[in-house]
């Protein structure tokens, strides 16, 4: 039996040109896992949206679409409502209640169930997802990936044949997502439950997945097991995005089967063992624009120290990259660097007074109604700034309709404006797809050539990998290593990137994909 | 500090302004005499019939009394003295413009209902202004009755305005 | 460990009714003496003494103040103390005056002890009774209105890198303009998240925590007997011309006695439960 068969599915938006869906044709299995994936504008929310009775887009709607064998377009909304369960990626925006037992029972009170019930049901999902602590707390008070599992929990109390979900963890910190991939995977297998997901970051997803769909252009490219998935997408940009283990199988075209895993992963690559490495290299700076020499800071008078003894050095013109867990203190110091707060103890040195601070929101910058009256309040020859940053196509745009990674770069460019020598990023990657990530990280280090100093706090290790030159880690209090990038990550075990696990003990200090690459080019070149 | 001293001021000027006796002082003053006399009665029949209980019996607070005053005094003037000599509780809102008597002998308006209230004739007539706007003349007729329904009940029909 | 405040909603919106309407209402200092009593020990036991006399003496002061102004202004009662300008300053209104303060005291005191007992959840509830529907909404803006404001402190202090540009005044409108338009985009989610879960379909039942139990039940009872006998007893207190109590009849002293156990109610029942607490600890 097929929970959803979707025959022929075409769909445009009102007054546009090109289908945003065009023929699709999909079925989905009871019980099935299935991931989709696509770049940003292949048309995977409106796929989804499309499932879901009370949130299609309004447009022109061709082919059809069953649910248990009959039209979902008939379905009666008494039942749309419990038996399909939809999941965004806000995280915050979608809670109801102001206390956690409230949201949980939101649906089912919705549904005018007997008050009994609901407490049978809201308690058992509490204690299943986890949230028991949290029951009679304001929702106000979850972290963001406890909110995320209490919209999970609460979909899941109506007890729903599908649940669907756009990019659910897109605004997630690593740990968050992979606790909520775990949830998912573990009521899917407990319960039955089908799964249709969205998700752009596929390192722990994809392994998830009985099938994985790829959109491309609203076209449905091919639907096949994660194993299988991986030779047909060799040429596309696409397979960018796919877990290392896969994208190193896809570039050796090795026989077997498709490793999904790291644990898969390093058989491939045992041959090579210990021959071939990354040099380091020299830092040619050594002037220290920051310099903080251990730093206390807390909040409150009787509250906790945030940070104990905490020494940090950034030199001019490099990118630094500060990692650690949720709240160990990140925001906090690069808050004390711009000095928006004060250390209560410790010295902390700024040799240039020019900082721009980049907030986790970066909406939280643009006030006015187009992208262009935000630069112009800033200053009035942004024109040539936009040009030489290639964001001049964003100047008309309202702010809120700039694609997340769009936004980002805007962001920096209005900060740029005030011509800072030091810009402070606070997790600037958060709920940028790895296309954005990787214009991003490249737009900043071309204004790192330009002699931008950029400090970053991030959760991103590959995105610090990737583009950063040094890299620190905070816990406790205070930085507990720091060092570049390469010798940062080769020497951790488990907080570093899945390339540096996938080749610990096999290439040395290799932390990216690019590393691999290099590596093994070396190794058949001899 | 601004502020407070403002306030100093402000109280000093208030307490400046009035005269402070004690309730001695008060009922031991006695008016000079020049002659001129004033007939004075307070009545509350009405609050009588009105209330019926055991505590007040009595109709008049005052019966037949003569009270001396100056020239220039007023009906006002005429009650004070009337209720120091026989030490009555009277109190009265208002200011030199216009005097409105609140109780007299404990006995407040609104006592007796929304209607009630203390009113006052001089030689049978009710004058429609307040209290100390009336000048007395040497052997007025002064009565102040209570009314349990604005006038009515004392012969005071013609009267426009229930209060003042 | 169980506490007053553990009663159901309905029962404590009873009580709370009852003390602080006797004590609005009411200038009889006999009741308000052990209103203020109650409401002083209840709320020294949730909040700490200091904090109750601290408060107190803020109530005290107050009192003070009311005493002292009302014979300025009620010149009634029969014991003169003095005169300014022809009117009496008399015993009666001073002692009416701090009559009234006394009972302003007590239903502060019992307004704080509210303020206390019952959150957010239990007013939600409370409220909610009326409509499931507008408990939702109630809900929801009880978590939105903190929202907003989190979310403009946020962009206030991102905009503040901008400061030089703009001034404070222009700053703050812009901010607050951002706020509007972030909740505006904000709230088309929460809108789409509640009809996916199919608010507004049918008539909603509304789920809470609270459960009217027999003890519930009893207490509420409790309270309506003692409300009803303390009017029934209710005796009034003259203060002009001059302070008089009256013949007080066995009815009378009832009353007083089963308002002062009503005030003391729970206070003695924190103590109780207190007591209950350390016992149980010892059997252990």
């Amino acid at each position: 039996m097929e929970d959803f068969s979707i025959k022929n599915l075409s769909f445009k938006y009102p007054d546009r040109e090109r289908f945003a869906l065009s023929n699709i044709n999909l079925g989905i299995k009871k019980g099935e896992f299935l991931l989709v994936i696509g770049e940003s504008g292949s048309g995977k929310t409106t796929l989804l949206r499309m499932l879901k009775n009370e949130l299609r887009p309004k447009g022109e709607i061709d082919g059809g679409i069953l649910f248990l064998g009959n039209n979902l377009f008939e379905l009666k909304a008494l039942d749309s409502a419990p038996k399909i369960g939809f999941i965004t990626q806000e995280p915050e925006a979608q809670l109801v209640s102001d206390r956690v037992y409230g949201e949980l029972a939101f649906g089912l009170e919705n549904l005018g169930l007997d008050r009994e019930i609901i407490r049978a049901r809201v308690g058992e999902f509490a204690s299943y997802f986890g949230l028991v602590k949290e029951f009679t707390k304001p929702t106000a008070n979850l972290s963001g990936g406890q909110k995320q599992l209490l919209n999970l929990a609460s979909v899941m109390a109506m007890n729903p044949e599908v649940i669907i979900l756009d990019e659910p963890t897109s605004q997630l910190d690593p740990i968050a997502a992979v606790e909520f991939l775990d949830a998912l995977k573990r009521l899917n297998d407990d319960l039955g439950v089908t799964v249709i997901i969205a998700e752009h970051h596929l390192e722990n997803a994809f392994k998830l997945a009985d099938r994985v769909a790829y959109l491309e252009d609203g076209r449905l490219f091919c639907c096949e097991a994660p194993e299988g998935l991986a030779l047909l997408l060799k040429d596309k940009r696409i397979s960018q995005t796919l877990p290392v283990s896969s994208r190193v199988y896809q570039y050796l075209d090795s026989d077997g089967k498709c490793p999904l895993t790291v644990k898969e992963g390093r058989g491939m690559l045992e041959k090579y063992e210990n021959e071939h490495y990354i040099s380091i290299k020299e830092l040619i700076n050594n002037e220290e624009i920051i310099s903080c020499k251990d730093i206390w800071f807390r909040y409150e008078k009787k509250g906790e120290d945030v940070l104990r003894s905490c020494s940090l050095g950034v030199r001019r013109g490099e990118f630094y990259a500060l990692a650690g867990e949720n709240g160990s203190g990140k925001s906090t110091i690069l808050k004390l660097i711009f000095g928006a707060l004060k250390p209560y103890r410790g010295r902390l040195r700024r040799r240039s007074e020019s900082l721009a601070y980049l907030p986790q929101n970066p909406k939280n910058l643009f006030v006015k109604d187009s992208v262009e009256e935000d630069f112009k309040s800033v200053n009035n020859s942004y024109l040539e700034l936009c040009e030489s940053f290639g964001i001049e196509k964003l100047l008309s745009a309202h702010p809120y309709d700039l694609s997340g990674g769009e936004l980002e770069r805007a962001a920096i460019c209005k900060l740029l404006l005030l011509s800072p020598e030091v810009l402070l990023l606070d997790e600037p990657t958060k709920g940028l797809d790895s296309f954005a990530k990787n214009e991003l990280g490249m737009f900043l280090r071309e204004r790192i050539k330009e002699g931008l100093t950029v400090i970053c706090v991030t959760h991103d290790l590959d995105f610090a990998a990737n583009f950063a030159d040094r890299c620190g880690l905070l816990f406790d209090g205070g930085i507990i290593c720091e060092n570049d990038c390469n010798t940062f990550f080769s020497g951790n075990s488990f907080y570093t990137t899945a390339s540096s696990r996938l080749t610990k003990g096999i290439f040395k200090n290799a932390v990216t994909y690019d590393d691999i690459l290099e590596c093994i080019k070396a190794g058949e070149g001899k | 500090m601004k502020r407070f001293s403002a306030l100093v001021i402000l109280a000093v000027i208030l307490i400046g302004g009035c005269s402070v006796k004690s309730a001695e002082e008060y009922y031991g003053e006695t008016n000079a005499e020049t002659g001129l006399r004033v007939k004075i009665s307070i009545n509350c029949e009405n609050a009588v019939k009105y209330l019926k209980d055991n505590k007040r019996v009595n109709p008049d607070i005052l019966k037949d009394c003569e009270v001396g005053f100056k020239k220039g005094e007023t009906v006002f003037d005429a009650l004070k003295t009337a209720c120091k000599e026989n030490k009555i509780q009277f109190e009265y809102n208002g200011s030199s413009e216009s005097v409105y008597i609140k109780g007299i002998d404990y006995l407040y308006e609104f006592d007796c209902g929304e209607l009630s209230g203390w009113e006052y004739s001089v030689n049978g007539e009710f004058p429609s202004v307040g209290c100390n706007a009336v000048r007395l003349n040497d052997g007025d007729e002064i009565k102040w009755l209570y009314t349990c329904d604005l006038g009515a009940d004392i012969g005071n029909v013609f009267k426009a305005t229930p209060h003042n | 460990m169980n506490t007053f405040r553990n009663l159901h909603p309905v029962t404590l919106l009873l009580y709370f009714s009852f003390v602080t309407v006797f004590s609005v209402f009411n200038f009889n200092p006999v009741y308000l003496c052990f209103s203020l009593l109650g409401a002083a020990l209840y709320f020294a036991s949730v909040k700490g003494v200091f904090v109750m006399l601290k408060s107190m003496a803020g109530y005290f002061i107050m009192l003070l103040a009311v005493a002292a102004l009302n014979p300025l202004f009620s010149h009634n009662g029969a014991t003169a103390l003095f005169f300014i300008n022809d009117n009496r300053v008399t015993l009666e209104a001073f002692c009416f005056g701090a009559a009234l303060g006394l009972a302003i005291a007590s239903a502060l005191c019992w307004f704080s002890c509210i303020g206390e007992v019952f959150d957010s959840e239990k007013l939600l509830y409370l409220f909610g009774r009326a409509s499931p529907k507008l408990a939702a909404v109630i809900s929801l803006s009880l978590r939105l209105v903190p929202g907003i404001f989190k979310s403009f402190k946020e962009i206030h202090s991102a905009q503040s890198s901008f400061s030089s540009n703009q001034g404070r005044v222009r700053r703050f409108l812009s901010s607050f303009s951002a706020v509007i338009t972030q909740s505006l985009e904000n709230s088309i989610i929460t809108a789409d998240s509640m009809n996916a879960r199919g608010f507004a379909l049918k008539k909603r039942t509304r789920f809470s925590r609270f459960r009217f139990t027999a003890y519930d039940a009893g207490f509420s009872a409790f309270f309506v007997l003692l409300g009803t006998f303390i009017c029934v007893g209710w005796f009034s207190f003259e203060f002009y011309p001059v302070i008089s109590i009256g013949r007080l009849n066995a009815l009378n002293i009832m009353s007083v006695v089963l308002f002062a156990v009503m005030s003391l109610t729970p206070f003695a029942y924190e103590v109780k439960e207190g007591v209950k607490w350390k016992i149980s600890l010892s059997k252990i």
